[in-house]
């Protein structure tokens, strides 16, 4: 076998696996919107419930884990960020280094601060699952009795 | 001290060393050192030694050490001439092959359990490893940080022959931060629109390459465009409608 054919084969087995992946439903049983982050196959999304809400998130087979936070949280710190690349990037060609650095630094921060809403998320707030291949998780966010976000993965 | 017994007190002498390197007491190097001073000087001032590998006697004749029968009759040897250094080299080189191959094997049986346990708990994936023969996905990853829903359309520009190209899109609500994986590294048109009006915001053609990680962060007034794993160095490189990425 050439390794042409062998390239050809391994794409079309990525494709496939990628197309067949396991899926997550999203369940908002609070009375506020609720941002979850899942982390699944070293990737993470962040979608937002409105509340009563659901829906579906693409994973990958393995293991993976669901974080709530309060929409308010997450929103506050976006537009804090969205008004710093405004300013910075209006006039993108007459960055400074410095200035550039700084951009490359706040974009990273987006991710890292999901990753420290994940950390800093209680027990309650966070759990974890596995899917196998074409499976469907299901992940309930819902109130405490104290009023806090209780998340459960099934 | 009579000279036959010199001789025949280094022959005894050199024996007992021997006897000591066969059981490992004394170490090769220790040996030739202690050999070095086994030498005695006959009558005639020719100096006379045993030699370290054969055990036979030798006399340096003022320029070299030749093989030589002694001028007095000595014992034969009770031992066979033997190559102890030799011998004993290879037991210590047995030694550290053997040390050698436990090292190994720890080191495999640490490396296999590493990589079941960093499977396991998602922390290596498989797509980290097709990323490492330059194989595996890129990704696309988009932070709407605008105020309305958007639709993201991803299309393949170059699909391989006889196959049709990959397409896909999604819809991010304000805030939200939606990744996708380009299983097959390539060339692809990003479009971005607002889901109420259907205004077109912007159209970035990328080509992604294994291990690529390509964000996305769309504003009110424009498109941030960054490559994580490889940032630009240049300004204009940050937006959307002036990023040589986006060409």
């Amino acid at each position: 076998m050439n390794r042409q054919k062998l390239f050809l084969i391994l794409i079309a087995t990525a494709v496939l696996l990628a197309s067949c992946g396991p899926s997550i439903v999203v369940e908002n049983k609070t009375s506020i919107p609720v941002r979850v982050i899942v982390r699944a196959g070293g990737k993470s999304e962040m979608v937002l419930l409105s509340r009563g809400e659901s829906l579906s998130v693409e994973a990958s087979e393995g293991v993976y884990r669901a974080t709530a936070i309060p929409d308010e949280a997450w929103i506050e710190y976006a537009k804090s960020m969205r008004k710093f690349f405004n300013d910075q990037l209006a006039d993108s060609d007459k960055l400074t280094g410095a200035q550039l650095l700084d951009v490359i630094r706040s974009l990273k921060d987006i991710a890292q601060r999901m990753q420290q809403y994940e950390q800093a998320a209680s027990s309650t707030a966070s759990c974890g699952g596995r899917l196998a291949e074409d499976s469907t998780g299901l992940v309930v966010v819902s109130t405490a009795g104290t009023g806090g976000l209780v998340i459960s993965c099934k | 001290m009579q000279p036959d017994n010199r001789f025949q007190k280094l022959q005894d002498d050199y024996l007992a060393l021997r006897k000591q390197l066969n059981s490992n007491r004394i170490t090769p190097a220790q040996f030739d050192a202690a050999l070095k001073n086994l030498m005695v000087r006959d009558a005639q001032g020719r100096h006379w030694t045993l030699g370290a590998k054969d055990g036979k006697w030798y006399m340096h004749d003022g320029r070299a050490w030749v093989l030589a029968n002694p001028p007095i009759a000595t014992a034969p040897m009770s031992a066979p001439p033997i190559t102890p250094p030799q011998k004993s080299q290879s037991k210590s080189n047995r030694g550290c092959l053997i040390g050698g191959c436990v090292v190994v094997m720890l080191l495999c049986v640490l490396s296999v359990g590493g990589g079941f346990w960093a499977y396991q708990s998602g922390a290596f994936t498989l797509n980290n490893l097709l990323n490492l023969v330059g194989l595996g996905p890129g990704s696309i990853e988009v932070d709407n940080f605008r105020d309305d829903k958007v639709d993201v359309k991803i299309a393949q520009l170059d699909p391989p022959k006889d196959s049709s190209p990959i397409q896909s899109s999604f819809r991010l609500a304000a805030f939200d931060v939606r990744s996708y994986s380009v299983a097959q590294p390539g060339k692809y048109r990003v479009e971005f629109s607002t889901t109420d009006k259907n205004t077109k915001l912007g159209t970035c053609n990328l080509n992604v390459q294994s291990g690529d990680q390509y964000q996305f962060v769309m504003l009110p007034e424009r498109i941030v465009v960054n490559r994580a794993n490889k940032p630009s160095s240049v300004g204009k490189d940050f937006v959307v409608e002036t990023s040589s990425l986006c060409r």
